[in-house]
């Protein structure tokens, strides 16, 4: 056949076409080779490496993201820089102690009695008091104290706030009583010139002494030695201050019983 | 003498003096009597007393200087609350000193009150009840202490035989007691608050111990921060503060508790998972026949669970909102047999049209359940009153009530009572009196009109703001003038105000007392501080009343033998303790305890010697003397591991069964409709209740500053969607009508509670503020409690915010 003849040329250039292709390919790959041996090697910085592991979905929930999501990092051991450290000095002016033991009272009804709130809490749902509380912090210049008592859930089973918890309600007077409450002790009971006083009131839920006397306390009411932390080793309570009965003594003297 | 003798010598003299003091006690030289516990300390003496508020019953530690009470502090050898105390307990000695204290008996006279002396006080109370004994009644108290409640339930009962005295727990837990009643027979919970410390899950119906009682709920919650796992579940109609703490908040909608329940009892039944040995061996099934009774007839088990059969999961969702997988849920938790359950309830459940019949079928899940007699395991209803159980339920200062669960309409009943009372047979009248709507009710009737009531002595309670719909009940017998109503109180009560004859009385630790909690603890206290001016105790105004009518020769005050009702003798002598100098020269909460004790064995409520109450901070009953001598408190009942009334192996024994076979009956009850529901005319259900800061009608705690600082004036809690679609805010003043009587208040949006949509809520602690104005008196047909958690009102904006207006 005569029609096969003309057909040559062409075949040919196919033939170097696809020699030529694979070569290419061919190089290509050695190359692409050398490259991933090269960034395995030398690691620059990529994207993958700014972002953190996605994660899985059962911890989404518990995962911080967004741009806000390091805002309140640090906020609360922040707060609590602001309370003075156990080596801080210690200034006692001689009239501080009655204006602290004063300020003391004005927060509550009796010495013992729990304090009331001097700010607005949430009235329905659980309030976050411990944030501050548990460890004592200085927040917008007021030191919100540690809490004196172990902890409790139900905060506001015992302390209430001091005005109207209703937005904005008129202020109505409170009503006249005429209980004068026990007074805070001024000073313990020294043995002698020098040594360390007792401790004049319950440690009934007042067992975190530097809750009161310590480097955060009112001045007048602060330990002159903070530093030292085993308050009762030197200090003693009061076995009737805080109900300790005798053995023994519970028993019906002076009753009589009905014939 | 050497001086090692003298020395010896005047130690011993000073300690002498120094128990002598103590023994005779510090404020009152009269007190014949002193606690074991009394302890000075820094010139304040300090004592035990339960406190004066709420039913849960806790110990303080009272300080008292120069004679009165300086200080509080929670017990710490309590246990009912372990040296903790809430607000309300804290501040619990600042009630006795309001400046507005009653000191003088007053009289009516037109407008104005003029003081009169106690004798002709006393001579006009006794004349009162001469002239019309059958109309003479006395409305009493859960307030009252044992001794109070016990003299006037004698003087009624045993004396002028006409059974009119009812007391304020009929609106409190008259339900609770009925329930206890249909269910086991006998009155009173089985467990105790031991099962707190213990419960794996802990239901409350309709129940915010969060504010009502705090030192429970603490007891509970404060488990979890020592890493126990305690599952809240609170089912209401009303996020609250209680709700904060719970793992799942299952919200209803008023009124169909019945069908949640119902639905936990078909699930145990459909798939199998009810207690089979259970049931078999301790429960019947009861459910109302033609004519419903509290007792109701006999059913088969096949029978219970062919009625039950319609209370599907979706059918349960359908009437109360509560999706059926939340129905699963407690079905779930009762059926399996590992946890530890406690149900908590208290007015959710009692203020309820159908009170007997959802306290029956709480009772009903944890029997089929099996979640019965085990520490944890336990329904136990909580009372709001110190004494509601220990004066109320268990004196029976109820209509139709005697001593220690015994009832008037029982011929054998009356007969032990009239010979514990040495009196002649037959005295007692075995027809009750009038339960406390129908004796107001009556009261505010004229005489013609069957209006029998003519005089009502009011103690310890202030009906004037704590009735139901106050207009018709109360404040109607104001305008007939032949309606004489005595109140003895301690402050001017909006009952006071619309008193003819005032009483002042003493409250508290200004008199010995005794009171029972809610774990069937009795408890005890001494008098420590005189009360103001001649403000005397109830109980002695009560006796003295006997007295009197004694001296005028009715024949009622004296028993077979001729003697005065209330004879106490020493040494051979008569005591004249009704002039009131001699009052304090004998314990006359003694005696009358000793008395009353008598009764209480026959309900196997067996209770201490007095001087077992001196020396504890309370025993819960049955309190049984061992063969050492020593007397043992009962934790829980019916379990043979703890209640030496139940027979050595069977385990769980119901021994007041009303089926007399030692089983307790599981009810069925159908879920209805309530009396009155909300309608076009008035759209919203009315609920209403308390706040932790506020006692009830708040007589005491409004007079104390750090609580009513923390919550001055009432207020109306609106749904958020309701709110907004009616364009209330907070501050806002809305006007609430009901059928019976209308009411502006501000509204408060997501304050200390968030009803359910279609709902409001307002606390009744404001007497400028009467809610019962608008209550309902429509009352459950057995224990006659009326439904103060229900009724429909319509809500409008009256005025924007008055702080806001210019």
């Amino acid at each position: 056949m005569n029609g096969g003849a003309p057909s040559q040329a062409p075949r040919r250039l196919a033939h170097v076409a696809a020699a030529l292709t694979l070569g290419l390919a061919f190089v290509g790959f050695l190359r692409g080779v050398r490259e991933t041996g090269h960034h395995a090697a030398n690691p620059p910085p990529t994207l993958a490496a700014s972002y953190a592991p996605a994660p899985g979905y059962a911890e989404l929930r518990a995962v911080q993201r967004g741009p806000n999501a390091r805002l309140y990092d640090g906020a609360f051991p922040a707060l609590s820089r602001g309370l003075p450290g156990p080596g801080a000095s210690v200034e006692q002016p001689p009239e501080a102690r009655s204006a602290a033991v004063a300020a003391r009272a004005a927060r509550r009804a009796y010495d013992g009695a729990p304090p009331t709130i001097p700010h607005d809490v949430d009235q329905q749902r659980a309030p976050a008091c411990l944030a501050c509380h548990e460890s004592g912090a200085v927040v917008a210049g007021e030191v919100a104290r540690r809490m004196s008592h172990a902890r409790h859930d139900n905060c506001l089973q015992c302390h209430v706030v001091r005005a109207d918890p209703r937005p904005g309600a008129p202020s109505v007077p409170a009503p006249d009583n005429g209980f004068v409450g026990l007074t805070s002790p001024l000073r313990g009971a020294r043995a002698y010139d020098g040594a360390p006083p007792t401790i004049p009131h319950s440690t009934w839920m007042r067992e975190q002494c530097a809750s009161c006397h310590g480097p955060a306390g009112a001045p007048g009411l602060r330990s002159t030695h903070p530093h030292r932390q085993s308050c009762t080793q030197c200090h003693t309570p009061s076995a009737g201050l805080d109900q300790r009965e005798l053995a023994g003594t519970a028993g019906p003297a002076g009753w009589s019983p009905v014939p | 003498m050497d001086r090692r003798d003298w020395l010896k010598a005047s130690a011993l003299g000073a300690a002498t003096a120094a128990a002598t003091r103590l023994a005779e006690g510090a404020t009152d030289g009269k007190a014949r009597l002193a606690s074991p516990h009394r302890r000075e300390e820094g010139g304040v003496v300090w004592d035990k007393a339960p406190c004066r508020f709420c039913g849960t019953g806790c110990h303080v530690q009272v300080g008292v200087k120069d004679g009165k009470v300086v200080a509080v502090q929670g017990d710490q050898h309590a246990e009912v609350n372990r040296g903790l105390l809430c607000v309300k307990g804290y501040h619990v000695g600042l009630a006795l000193y309001g400046k507005d204290r009653l000191t003088k008996p007053l009289l009516r006279k037109g407008d104005k009150f003029v003081p009169i002396s106690w004798d002709d006080a006393i001579e006009l109370i006794a004349r009162r009840a001469i002239a019309n004994p059958a109309g003479f009644a006395v409305y009493g108290s859960g307030q009252w202490t044992i001794p109070e409640g016990y003299a006037a339930q004698k003087l009624i009962k045993g004396g002028l035989a006409n059974n009119q005295i009812d007391p304020n727990a009929r609106l409190c837990m008259a339900s609770a007691v009925t329930g206890f009643l249909a269910t086991y027979g006998v009155d009173e919970p089985a467990g105790c608050y031991d099962d707190l410390d213990r419960a794996d899950v802990v239901i409350l119906w309709g129940n915010n111990p969060a504010e009502m009682h705090p030192v429970l709920f603490s007891r509970l919650i404060d488990r979890r921060s020592r890493g126990e796992k305690v599952v809240l579940i609170d089912l209401t109609t009303r996020h609250t503060r209680s709700s904060a703490f719970a793992d799942h908040v299952i919200l209803f909608k008023p009124n169909t508790d019945l069908a949640v329940a119902n639905g936990i009892a078909h699930l145990l039944l459909a798939r199998g998972t009810y207690d089979k040995s259970f049931v078999d061996r301790h429960c019947s099934f009861r459910a109302h026949g033609a004519e419903p009774t509290l007792e109701g007839e006999a059913i088969s088990f096949d029978d219970y669970k062919a009625r039950m059969a319609a209370y599907t999961p979706e059918k349960v969702q359908e009437l109360s909102g509560v999706s059926a997988a939340s129905v699963r849920l407690l079905a779930d938790l009762f059926g399996d047999p590992a946890l530890r359950i406690t149900s908590l309830w208290c007015m959710g459940m009692n203020q309820h049209t159908r009170g007997t019949a959802i306290n029956s079928l709480v009772h009903g899940v944890h029997l089929l359940s099996g979640h019965f007699g085990k520490p944890g395991d336990a329904p136990t209803s909580l009372t709001g009153q110190p004494s509601a159980c220990g004066t109320v339920r268990e004196v029976g200062t109820l209509a139709h009530g005697l001593p220690g669960g015994l009832v008037v309409t029982n011929e054998q009943h009356r007969k032990q009572a009239e010979e514990i009372w040495n009196l002649p047979p037959g005295r007692i009248n075995p027809k009750p009196g009038h339960h406390t709507v129908e004796l107001w009710r009556r009261f505010s009737t004229p005489r013609e009109e069957g209006g029998d009531i003519d005089t009502i002595w009011v103690q310890v309670t202030n009906p004037g703001q704590s009735l139901p719909n106050v207009h018709a009940l109360i404040d109607a017998s104001r305008k007939l003038s032949d309606k004489f109503l005595i109140v003895s109180d301690v402050y001017p009560t909006q009952t006071v105000r619309l008193a003819d004859l005032v009483l002042p009385s003493a409250m508290w630790v200004e008199k010995n007392g005794m009171v029972g909690n809610s774990e069937r603890r009795t408890q005890q206290w001494f008098k420590m501080v005189e009360p103001p001016g001649d403000a005397r105790p109830d109980l002695w105004q009560t006796l003295a009343v006997a007295r009197k009518l004694y001296e005028l020769g009715v024949p009622g005050m004296k028993d077979k033998d001729g003697k005065f009702l209330f004879h106490l003798e020493r040494e051979g002598k008569e005591v004249p303790f009704w002039e009131y100098e001699r009052f304090f020269d004998v314990n006359v909460d003694e005696a009358l305890f000793e008395e009353y004790r008598r009764f209480t064995r026959a309900k196997h409520k067996d209770l201490a010697p007095y001087s077992e109450y001196v020396k504890a901070r309370g025993l819960r009953w049955p309190v049984v003397q061992q063969p050492d001598q020593t007397w043992r408190e009962t934790k829980f009942r019916f379990a043979e591991f703890d209640d030496p009334y139940v027979k050595k192996g069977a385990g769980i024994e119901f021994y007041h069964s009303t089926t007399r076979d030692g089983r307790a009956q599981v009810w069925f009850h159908p879920y209805e409709p309530p009396p009155e529901s909300p309608d076009d005319e008035y759209p919203f259900w009315l609920c209403t209740g308390r706040v932790v800061e506020h006692w009830h009608t708040g007589s005491m705690t409004m007079r104390i500053p750090q609580l009513h600082r923390a919550m001055p004036q009432a207020y109306v809690e609106i749904n958020r969607d309701d709110a907004r679609r009616l364009r209330i805010q907070s501050g806002d003043i809305v006007t609430l009508e009901s059928r019976r009587g209308k009411l502006d208040l501000p509204a408060w949006i997501d304050g200390r509670g968030s009803p359910v949509a279609g709902s409001v809520f307002v606390p009744f602690f404001d007497e400028t503020l009467l809610i019962n104005r608008l209550t309902l008196e429509a009352h459950d047909p057995f224990s006659k409690q009326p439904d103060y958690k229900k009724c429909a009102v319509r809500l409008t904006r009256r005025a924007p915010d008055p702080r806001k207006a210019r």
